[in-house]
């Protein structure tokens, strides 16, 4: 699958969210506009700062009636004890098979050993209004969410 | 009876004696030596010292012979009686000069000294214990042919036979420390070495990009940190050293404690440093130009001039630094060993004093400038297992990752915008070397290295009134990548005894992919993909016809690679100049001839000459550049001329390094090195320029007297001077680092100075060092050095090994 890029139309996956539960996002069928951001593991420093930039600009986010949803290739346990470790208020996805990382076209750094960290903002017709992708630059992932979709 | 009673006892205190320690010291300082191979020639049993200089020597009960061998001692062989007289308390002698030294850095495993065709120095921890430098650049610049700048305190950029910065490579445990963001300007990352880590440090002269790869045009500073000791037998060892050194002109103290664990295949060592320096103080004696005389404090919300009490005091010099290392070392079999090795370095805020003393208009250009934290860890694993098969009988594989952090940040005087840019990178590698000996005569060294840079950079505008961020432009492109993949193979023939030959070739693909942020600037290009290739070798020989004659030649070809800085940075990198990236580049290659000899005279005197020349094609330098058929812009507020790295120019470096050793008696020696180095470039309009990196003639001569308890050795460093004309001009354009000659124009001036240190071993576990540098109190700069070196320095210093 060729890498998604903006404007494109965001693939219809599944995957088990942070209670075991299998979840279907169909761009046909969003409840509303979203955020979906991959990152390389639970619990690490990076995606650590990341995530918790998420939760504390939540609010924001919610005021916008975007849904925010973390993808990483971490197990339902993991993604679990992430969430409750750091008060995450929104959806982690367990892509444990990498498969939805290969459907988004997400690239890995330093031969393959870092996946990828990137943010999708999907509109709520499932097509990419913007995305930014920075392994390094945690908090800006979230930066420049909210800046486009407040300017959408 | 008496005769009945000997024989009895013979034969009896073999089992006795071979019951007990044997301690090995060194004849001319007692000092307890460490890893001499106690050796019995019959059945090649043998056994190692510790660091108290003890060896269990129970397996070797039957020898009739014992040799005991350490590199650097001259060999001593002692029957069973002899041994039993000494009481088993043995002394081996220094050698004059030893020739069996064995190096690791031409081809990444051990070779001797004298069969390898390039120049090599080697330091070892010893010397860093009697040099007490405060940095690792300190240590470079002890050797007395690396020459180092320093542009503030917590810096210390070496130059190498003319070249400096990203044209000289640092390796550590022979993992490469230069990584996608090394500029060509003078660098620090060298000080995030601990000298106290190390075991040895070897410096190779002139290019080793076929072992190396990218950057290794003027040298390689291989550093090798210490390695975990097994106890070899059941029983584990622990020691380690404690140390304090305080030194006066910048009030500086420094602790290390290292502590080394070992079992029987399992050992440990863990080491940490802690060093704080002050403001440096200055000599009383040179240029005036060099005062402090002001400086620049925000008092009540308002930047103000304050006049300095003290010139000599460089305000805003100080910081501090700390070290951390952990090392695994396992050895579950004799086939196979792996080592970790953990690695860490954080400083404070480091003030780039060079920038903080820069006017303008007449008054001090920045208000604040200083360069965040710099970290810097390491984390390797290796493994190497000896074992002839068809492919080597040893081969090892190296996996390392490193972080970098750094920040530069830098505020204009009345200006209440602090500018924030910070960069990260990640550098994940793997090496993999082996080694095969295909017949007594032909050798074999090849391997792989696979190198992956990631850059993250940001930044940020702080209003220091406000609080208030807004966006700045960054450094470097987020998410810029540069990675890299090498074969090389190394072959060495001895056709005769005398005669070593040696030949490497390596072919090394680059990859380099960078997206531009168009928001700042309306840059030519959104995004840069580029793959430059490299194919370099080098052939060289090593010819010892006897008489103590060796003389050794070698060319070369090094390369150094475009990398993250070169094709994708924009930044004021000098006052009205921007720098736009440039998709165009091929790495640019260094040619090299090397002619050595050395010759030593009835055991006393060894003389050790090199002279090279290196030619620098399609040399990478930064020339103006047309951005949209616009050759300036404004950047940062100020119109701004427009510039770019480009393979424009050609270089040439020449010079000699010369060594002189003379040994008047076994206690009493004296060292002298000398370098002297010119090198030019060509201009865009033909015209010639003295290379930037070429360091003015420099050398030291160094008398020691080492024996018993003592060890004093005075030394005398010196520069020669770079007039005006004969100074490059790109440092005609910083008269700020420069004295003024007689006509008011920039040159750097000689100086030299005298240093006296002494250190007195009071026992096996504490020695003492007392130490006066720059005893005549010379105020003088190294240079192209921003910062004023130390006046006259008082240190003292604190060793205890338990």
């Amino acid at each position: 699958m060729a890498d998604l890029k903006v404007g494109d139309t965001i693939p219809v996956f599944t995957a088990k969210n942070d209670e075991g539960t299998l979840i279907t996002i169909n761009p046909k069928a969003l409840s509303g506009p979203k955020v979906i951001y991959f990152y390389p593991k639970d619990d690490t420093p990076g995606c650590t700062k990341e995530a918790c930039s998420f939760r504390d600009s939540f609010e924001a986010f919610t005021d916008l009636q975007v849904e925010v949803i973390g993808i990483s290739s971490d197990s339902v346990d993991s993604h679990k004890n992430f969430k409750a470790k750091h008060r995450l208020p929104f959806t982690l996805l367990s892509d444990d098979t990498n498969a939805i990382r290969k459907q988004f076209g997400v690239k890995t750094n330093l031969f393959g050993l870092l996946p990828g960290r990137v943010t999708y903002v999907v509109s709520d017709k499932g097509t990419i209004q913007n995305m930014f992708s920075s392994q390094l630059n945690m908090e800006k992932h979230v930066t420049e969410a909210l800046a486009s979709l407040k300017k959408a | 009876m008496t005769k009945k009673l000997l024989s009895i006892f013979l034969l009896i205190l073999p089992c006795f004696a071979f019951s007990q320690t044997i301690t090995v010291r060194n004849a001319n300082t007692l000092e307890p030596l460490e890893l001499v191979s106690i050796v019995d020639a019959t059945t090649q049993n043998f056994a190692l010292t510790d660091a108290k200089g003890n060896a269990d020597i129970t397996s070797l009960k039957g020898a009739q012979t014992l040799t005991f061998i350490l590199i650097g001692f001259e060999r001593l062989a002692l029957s069973k009686k002899e041994l039993q007289l000494s009481n088993f308390n043995i002394v081996l002698s220094p050698s004059s000069f030893p020739l069996d030294e064995v190096v690791i850095s031409t081809t990444r495993w051990e070779q001797k000294v004298t069969d390898v065709p390039n120049k090599i120095t080697v330091i070892k921890a010893n010397d860093v214990k009697v040099q007490q430098p405060q940095t690792t650049a300190d240590l470079l610049g002890g050797s007395g042919y690396v020459f180092i700048q320093k542009s503030q305190m917590g810096g210390g950029s070496p130059m190498i036979r003319g070249f400096a910065a990203n044209r000289v490579l640092i390796t550590i445990d022979g993992v490469r420390m230069n990584n996608a963001i090394f500029r060509s300007g003078n660098l620090q990352n060298v000080i995030a070495i601990d000298p106290f880590s190390l075991d040895r440090t070897e410096i190779i002269y002139g290019p080793g990009s076929v072992i190396y790869g990218s950057d290794a045009l003027g040298g390689v500073m291989n550093f090798s940190t210490s390695t975990p000791r097994l106890s070899g037998t059941s029983k584990p060892t622990i020691n380690g050293t404690a140390s304090t050194r305080y030194s006066s002109a910048s009030n500086e103290s420094t602790s290390h404690f290292d502590l080394n664990l070992g079992f029987k295949k399992i050992a440990f060592t863990t080491s940490a440093t802690y060093s704080q320096f002050d403001d440096l103080k200055m000599g009383s004696n040179g240029p005036d130009e060099y005062l402090r005389t002001e400086y620049v404090e925000h008092i009540n919300g308002i930047d103000s001039v304050v006049s300095n009490a003290d010139g000599r005091l460089q305000k805003f010099t100080g910081y501090n630094q700390l070290n951390l290392m952990q090392k695994v070392f396992f050895k579950p079999n004799r086939e196979w060993t792996f080592t970790y090795g953990g690695h860490y370095s954080k400083t404070s805020d480091v003030p780039r004093y060079d920038r903080l003393i820069e006017h303008q208009e007449g008054v001090l250009k920045s208000a604040e400038w200083y360069y965040g934290p710099q970290e810097w860890q390491m984390h390797t694993i290796s493994a190497s297992q000896k074992k002839h098969t068809t492919l080597s009988d040893h081969m090892q594989i190296t996996g390392a990752w490193q972080r970098f952090k750094e920040s530069r940040n830098d505020r204009r005087f009345g200006n209440p915008i602090l500018r924030h840019r910070y960069e990260e990178v990640q550098v994940a590698s793997l090496n993999v070397d082996l080694e095969k000996k295909l017949t007594d005569k032909h050798h074999l060294y090849y391997g792989a290295e696979l190198v992956s840079n990631l850059v993250g950079s940001s930044a940020e505008n702080e209003n220091i009134e406000t609080g208030e961020l807004s966006p700045l432009s960054t450094r470097y492109p987020d998410g810029a990548t540069w990675n890299s993949g090498a074969v090389y193979a190394t072959w060495t023939f001895n056709p005769t005894e005398k005669l070593t030959t040696q030949a490497g070739i390596r072919y090394s693909y680059i990859d380099i992919q960078a997206e531009f942020d168009s928001s700042f600037f309306p840059l030519p290009i959104s995004s840069i993909s580029t793959n430059p290739q490299a194919l370099n070798g080098s052939l060289g020989a090593s010819y010892r016809p006897g008489n103590n004659w060796i003389f050794k030649a070698n060319a070369s070809t090094g390369f150094r690679a475009p990398n993250i800085d070169d094709i994708a940075k924009v930044f004021d990198s000098e006052p009205g100049t921007v720098v736009v990236p440039n998709a165009d580049l091929k790495p640019e290659y260094a040619w090299s001839g090397e002619l050595g000899l050395i010759k030593t005279i009835k055991e006393r005197i060894r003389l050790d000459i090199a002279g090279f020349y290196t030619f620098l094609q399609d040399a990478l330098v930064r020339r103006p550049y047309e951005i949209n058929g616009q050759d300036s812009l404004i950047y940062d507020g100020e119109l701004s001329q427009v510039q770019s790295i480009q393979n424009a120019a050609q270089a040439t470096v020449y010079g000699i390094q010369a060594g002189l050793d003379v040994r008047f008696s076994s206690s009493i020696t004296l060292s002298s090195k000398w370098s002297f180095q010119k090198g030019e470039e060509e201009l865009d309009d033909g015209s010639i320029s003295a290379l930037r990196h070429a360091a003015p003639t420099f050398g030291l001569i160094g008398l020691t007297y080492n024996k018993l308890r003592f060890r004093v050795d005075l030394n005398w460093k010196y520069n020669g001077e770079i007039d005006h004309n004969n100074l490059a001009l790109t440092e005609r354009d910083k008269p700020i680092l420069y004295a003024q000659d007689t006509n008011g124009d920039p040159y750097s001036p000689s100086w030299q100075t005298f240093n006296l240190n002494l250190l007195f071993r009071a026992s096996d576990q504490i020695s003492l060092t007392a130490g006066v540098e720059n005893i005549t109190d010379q105020r003088y700069r190294t240079y192209s050095s921003g910062i004023t070196a130390a006046g006259r320095n008082f240190l003292v210093a604190g060793v205890f090994k338990f």
